[in-house]
């Protein structure tokens, strides 16, 4: 496929791939999308874990009492562990880039699970986020399709 | 926003990109001695922390979709600090992509 820019690859990268066969679920860009679904979970678990119990308390402490805020804590915690093993291959511009995606995956949940309306503005917002991580992939996607 | 809560927010923002940077230290160095591992990741769960508790304090100031869409401008402070302290190169693609993602993160977060 030609190439649209002079730098077809994120040059940090080169570098750091050092172990370039691992098995497929070790991959760490496989490892970047459990972290957005992984803290999209979260914060889905935590709102409605949140809204099922009374509030007024300080710092919402009342939650504590909802098995959903314990499941989304258990999905944060998990989600810092897939996050660290993606960061031991990726330069962290390009990981941080990526996991943008949750500005995507957040309201997308949202919608679907809580009922949620999503204004046009956001939508387009949601669209130009999706955009930007496209921008950022597709030198990704070129360079795994040559290991 | 007064000058005084952006340099509040500026704070949080930098003390949560410090602990990516930290998570990156702790992981992506294999020459690192052992024990500096678990080091850099407590430094960098702290200085989450700190920022977190920043935010906190900011947030009943403000109603969230006015703070929430100026929270985008982590992602180009992201880039600056990748840069400076790991040495990560940003390549014209890269830059791109992130003014994308703050623009549509701005939209998202702001309405």
């Amino acid at each position: 496929m030609p190439s649209l820019t002079s730098e077809p690859d994120h040059a940090g990268l080169k570098s750091e791939q050092n172990v370039p066969k691992m098995a497929w679920y070790l991959n760490p860009y496989l490892h970047i999308g459990f972290t957005v679904i992984l803290s999209a979970a979260a914060q889905i678990l935590f709102k409605a874990g949140s809204d099922n119990t009374p509030g007024g308390t300080l710092l919402g402490v009342s939650s504590l009492a909802s098995p959903a805020v314990w499941l989304g804590i258990g999905c944060m915690i998990a989600s810092l562990f897939v996050w660290l093993h993606a960061l031991r291959f990726v330069p962290l511009i390009i990981a941080f880039s990526l996991a943008a995606a949750t500005q995507v995956v957040v309201p997308l949940g949202s919608w679907l699970f809580l009922g949620e309306q999503i204004s046009l503005v956001r939508w387009a917002g949601i669209l130009i986020v999706t955009l930007g991580i496209m921008i950022i992939a597709r030198p990704l996607a070129r360079l795994e399709e040559r290991l | 926003m007064t000058l005084f809560f952006f340099v509040l927010l500026l704070i949080s923002n930098s003390s949560a990109i410090a602990g990516q940077v930290c998570f990156k230290r702790a992981m992506g160095h294999p020459a690192v001695a052992a024990w500096h591992r678990p080091a850099w990741i407590g430094a960098g769960l702290v200085a989450a922390a700190i920022g977190f508790f920043f935010w906190l304090a900011l947030l009943p100031h403000f109603p969230l979709s006015k703070i929430y869409p100026i929270e985008a401008i982590d992602r180009p402070m992201m880039a600056v600090a990748a840069s400076l302290f790991l040495r990560e190169r940003l390549t014209p693609q890269l830059i791109l992509g992130i003014a994308v993602i703050s623009i549509g993160t701005a939209l998202v977060a702001g309405t």
